[in-house]
């Protein structure tokens, strides 16, 4: 009997079993009763007499039903115990495929812990379905929101039940013990209306407050910190860069966005700005039941009648929505998902290894499953005991499995890794990881169960026509499939390295040997106190010993803008794509190129008021021949001279070409966070206690936010694309490896089976070479297809890498030719040892065998 | 009445030899078993039914639906090729076992 059978009788159909039993009984007794009757008895004498003999009728049925259960169990049981023995025969095999399975799908279940943590699961916002960052456009560059466009959006798009902006700004806390950073969220419109949640305490923003009263709600962890607990704070002042505001209400701990102490409307002044400035990060809740594709189709209207009514800050601006999940964790989850596929690919050519391995065991035991089946077992039980042991492999691997990623995930909770992966706190083996576990080992069992069983199935298990055939073309298409796979890996960590030194590299400065310090003042800090505090910290560094140049930057290359505005060229009529495309306009120190490294093209750095270097992307599009001497407009109003060009500085990590920008002198314009360089010898982290010295000197009341070298400034903003590199590098090499092992082994069951033949060939007169251009040329036809296919595969897995930040470009000629060409290296390593052994085949030995 | 139910391990014997001749159906089995025996042996319902479908799943008897000739609906076992070795097994078996005793008691007090 079947398993299949068997099963059907166990769960299919018990009850056709249980009226079977009944019925048979009924008619025993009737039976009985009825020769009763024959000898005289009376009918209900007869049925009573019947029922007494038959004893306890519950009880017989229940045993009956017993020997099927018990049949099937036991020989389910036989069936486990005799593929446990099995696989003991080689301890080998079976730690090799335990401890594969084990790692395999225990890395791949801890990854998926911490992406489902990081990137997956929803973000705990109460309105989170209903949120939309809006993102705006100008003249095809992102720019951020402006409060009197976010208020126009609220008034004008019906999709909107309400929409709020925010910048993040870290006040000086003083009055409450030592003067301290307070991270805040200065925020514009209905802000707790968007993100939903009730108040632990106190209430709310008014509609007056909103407006820019001098009040603030805290987070529940900030107000017990602060007052001790959260009914405490209500009616007391904190007091930031030295203005009060009054606690109206306490938010609880899990209120978006979970690093900010407090929320506090913007100042008046700002909503009611300039329409000119865009810092705001913007977000509408839609109104229930809205799609948003006519919301933004709504926006798209409003903000096109906008672009009319103030042409000068509006026109060329487009706006669009995207979920906030998908805004906030986006970057995050790609570079996760990427890992995370990239271990499943090692994963499954792992498992295909294991199926090749398990093939081999298979067509090993050839001869014992002849004799078997000689002896009358069928073939069903031999695809039934590979089909077993496969199971329990799995089932075993998977457990193990779990035990790994039980002591992974909190190792990779606990890594201190410099990158941001918000709520990794909180990833945990839940039942969402075990689950995802349990399909990776049903999975697996899937890939190397069966592989050995379908052959099994096929096979001939006649002796005498035992060439294998069918099983090596399985092991063939096996090592095909693991080619693509290791093809896709190679590609990508081709691909990954790549960007990374593209990020490293030609970057247009010299990063070695510059130490960063950091600083800031708060928004609204007079100018004039930046400016003073400025020119004397870059006096007293410049006097240090070992400072070659210091300079003074708003921020790093790679970090992004700070402030930009469209250019207007004296003498000049830009066209409309250049006229209202928004420049950077950088504040620096005159001596920032120098500390830098970065070298002039032509002219000289700043000097004296209203001046200007450009570089080069700037020269070309705006200024043309004659870049020195022109004036630029910009700001509106504020115009400057171009005394010098640079040659062009990265910007970005994704783009290859160089942005235009503006440098001009920090101390005409107004951008209180600065970032201080000093070039010094080799170990520029000596300075640091010094740097702290002086600063204190000058201003002892001022926070140092960080000092670092610059190698390790940039650093961070390149660790994610070379962290995501460097796995997928390593994760590569270990699959090659595996791609070649796999590829060897089937090469030499290749050889073995052709003995006699090159031994013919050798003892006709076939050189050496010839025999091994016949086994290496069979290793590549049989990667050649796997080769195709993984190339294919690339063009769709090259598309989430380009969502990294870092620049990929799957379709490098040089990157493909590169990954193709070491491929074939190593399929050629793996075809070395099996031709060379062909090549040594001793023809007499060789015809003699037969 | 002198009825003695039939020995443990003996059941499967019975059963297949009395099926040997044809097939029957569970009270067929009983009353044949008794009548051949001389009321000698009985076999408890209580051990038969669950012993038949122990057989059935071994594969020594396959059973189906079929009419007795009262024209009533019963379940009619019968014995498969693997039932007759099994029986032939048995029997050896139980033929050995038997002049076994047999020697034993014969054992001539010395």
């Amino acid at each position: 009997m079947s398993w299949l059978d068997r099963l059907r009788r166990v769960f299919a159909a018990d009850h056709v079993m249980d009226r079977r039993i009944d019925e048979e009984m009924a008619h025993h007794l009737e039976m009985r009763a009825a020769e009763l009757m024959a000898r005289g008895m009376k009918p209900e004498e007869a049925a009573r007499a019947a029922r007494l003999a038959f004893g306890n009728r519950t009880a017989v049925a229940e045993s009956t039903r017993a020997a099927h259960t018990v049949e099937w169990l036991e020989q389910a049981g036989r069936d486990l115990r005799f593929a446990a023995r099995s696989l003991a025969r080689q301890p080998g095999l079976v730690l090799t495929a335990l401890a594969s399975l084990a790692l395999g799908i225990g890395v791949n279940t801890a990854i998926f812990a911490t992406v489902d943590a990081v990137a997956l699961r929803p973000l705990p916002i109460q309105n989170l379905d209903r949120l939309h960052v809006i993102e705006e456009t100008k003249a095809g560059q992102p720019s951020n929101g402006n409060p009197l466009r976010l208020a126009d959006w609220g008034a004008q798009v019906s999709g909107f039940e309400a929409v709020t902006g925010y910048y993040g700004d870290a006040p000086r806390l003083t009055g409450l013990g030592d003067p301290v950073r307070f991270d805040v969220l200065r925020v514009f419109g209905d802000y707790f209306r968007a993100v939903g949640g009730r108040p632990v305490a106190g209430r709310l923003f008014t509609e007056i407050e909103r407006g820019g009263e001098p009040v603030a709600v805290l987070r529940a962890a900030a107000a017990t910190r602060l007052f001790g607990a959260v009914d405490s704070a209500l009616g007391r002042l904190v007091t930031l860069d030295g203005a009060g505001y009054t606690v109206v209400g306490v938010m609880p701990d899990a209120t978006y966005p979970t690093d900010v102490a407090a929320w506090i409307p913007a100042a008046r002044g700002l909503q009611q700005g300039s329409r000119a400035a865009s810092f705001l990060l913007t977000v509408g809740l839609l109104e229930p039941g809205r799609d948003p594709a006519d919301v933004e189709g709504e926006l798209a209207l409003v903000q096109a009648r906008l672009a009319r009514a103030h042409p000068a800050t509006d026109a060329e601006r487009r706006a669009t929505l995207k979920p906030l999940q998908a805004a906030l964790l986006g970057p995050t989850r790609a570079g996760m998902l990427v890992v995370q596929g990239i271990a499943l690919l090692v994963l499954a050519i792992a498992c295909l290894n294991l199926a090749s391995l398990f093939l081999a065991r298979a067509a090993a035991r050839h001869r014992e499953s002849a004799i078997r089946a000689a002896l009358g077992a069928g073939r069903g039980s031999l695809v039934r005991l590979y089909l077993v042991e496969g199971l329990l492999l799995g089932v075993v691997g998977g457990l193990l499995g779990v035990g790994v990623a039980a002591l992974a995930t909190p190792v990779l909770r606990a890594v201190d890794l410099p990158i941001d992966l918000p709520r990794l706190g909180s990833a945990a083996l839940d039942l969402r990881a075990i689950g995802f576990a349990v399909v990776l080992s049903l999975a697996a069992i899937l890939v190397f169960g069966t592989a050995p069983a379908l052959a099994a199935a096929r096979g001939s298990l006649v002796p005498a026509l035992g060439r294998m055939a069918p099983r090596n073309r399985l092991r063939g298409a096996i090592v095909a499939a693991q080619a693509g796979l290791a093809v896709v890996l190679l590609l990508a960590a081709g691909a990954l390295v790549a960007g990374v030194r593209r990020l490293d590299h030609a970057r247009g400065y010299a990063p070695e040997g510059v130490l960063t310090v950091r600083t800031s003042f708060s928004w609204g800090t007079p100018g004039r106190a930046i400016r003073d505090f400025s020119a004397r910290a870059l006096e007293s560094f410049a006097a240090m010993p070992g400072v070659r140049a210091v300079g003074l930057a708003d921020r790093l290359p790679l970090e992004g803008g700070s402030q930009s505005s469209p250019v207007a060229v004296a003498g000049r009529i830009l066209p409309p794509a250049l006229d209202q495309r928004d420049v950077r306009i950088r504040a620096v120190s005159p001596g920032y190129f120098a500390a830098m490294g970065i070298p002039m093209a032509s002219g000289g750095t700043l000097g004296g008021r209203a001046t200007a270097v450009v570089n080069e992307a700037f020269a070309r599009d705006w200024l043309g021949d004659r870049p020195l001497g022109r004036r630029v407009t910009f700001f509106k109003d504020q115009t400057v001279e171009v005394v010098g060009v640079v040659a062009g500085v990265r910007q970005s990590a994704l783009a290859d070409q160089v942005e235009p920008e503006i440098f001009i002198d920090a101390g005409e314009t107004y951008w209180p966070l600065l970032v201080f360089l000093l070039r010094t010898g080799d170990e520029p982290m000596a300075l640091a206690g010094a740097v702290r010295d002086r600063v204190r000197e000058i201003d002892p009341g001022l926070v140092i936010d960080g000092i670092a070298p610059m190698t390790d400034a940039l650093g961070d903003l390149t660790r994610t694309p070379r962290l995501v590199s460097t796995l997928v590098t390593a994760f590569a090499a270990v699959a090659l490896l595996l791609v070649a092992v796999g590829l060897a082994g089937i090469l030499t069951g290749y050889v073995n089976q052709r003995t006699t033949e090159i031994g013919v060939r050798l003892a006709i007169g076939a050189g050496p070479g010839a025999i091994v251009r016949q086994v290496a040329g069979h290793g590549y036809r049989l990667v050649s297809g796997g080769l195709v296919a993984g190339a294919v595969a690339w063009v769709l897995f090259g598309r989430l890498l380009e969502k990294l930040p870092v620049e990929v470009r799957p379709d490098d000629p040089i990157l493909l030719m590169a990954g193709i060409g070491s491929f074939l290296v190593l399929a050629g390593l793996g075809c070395l040892l099996p031709a060379w052994r062909a090549a040594r085949v001793d023809p007499l030995i060789a015809l003699r065998a037969d | 009445m002198a009825k003695h139910d039939v020995l443990q391990g003996t059941l499967a014997l019975l059963v297949l030899r009395a099926l040997a001749r044809g097939p029957l159906h569970g009270y067929g089995i009983t009353s044949n078993i008794q009548r051949v025996s001389n009321e000698l042996l009985r076999v408890e319902e209580g051990s038969l039914y669950p012993a038949l479908h122990r057989m059935e799943e071994a594969g020594w008897v396959t059973s189906s639906w079929g009419e007795t000739d009262t024209g009533r609906r019963a379940r009619f076992y019968s014995i498969t090729p693997a039932g007759r070795k099994q029986l032939e097994q048995e029997k050896a078996q139980w033929s050995r076992l038997t002049s076994g005793v047999q020697l034993v008691l014969a054992w001539r007090d010395a």
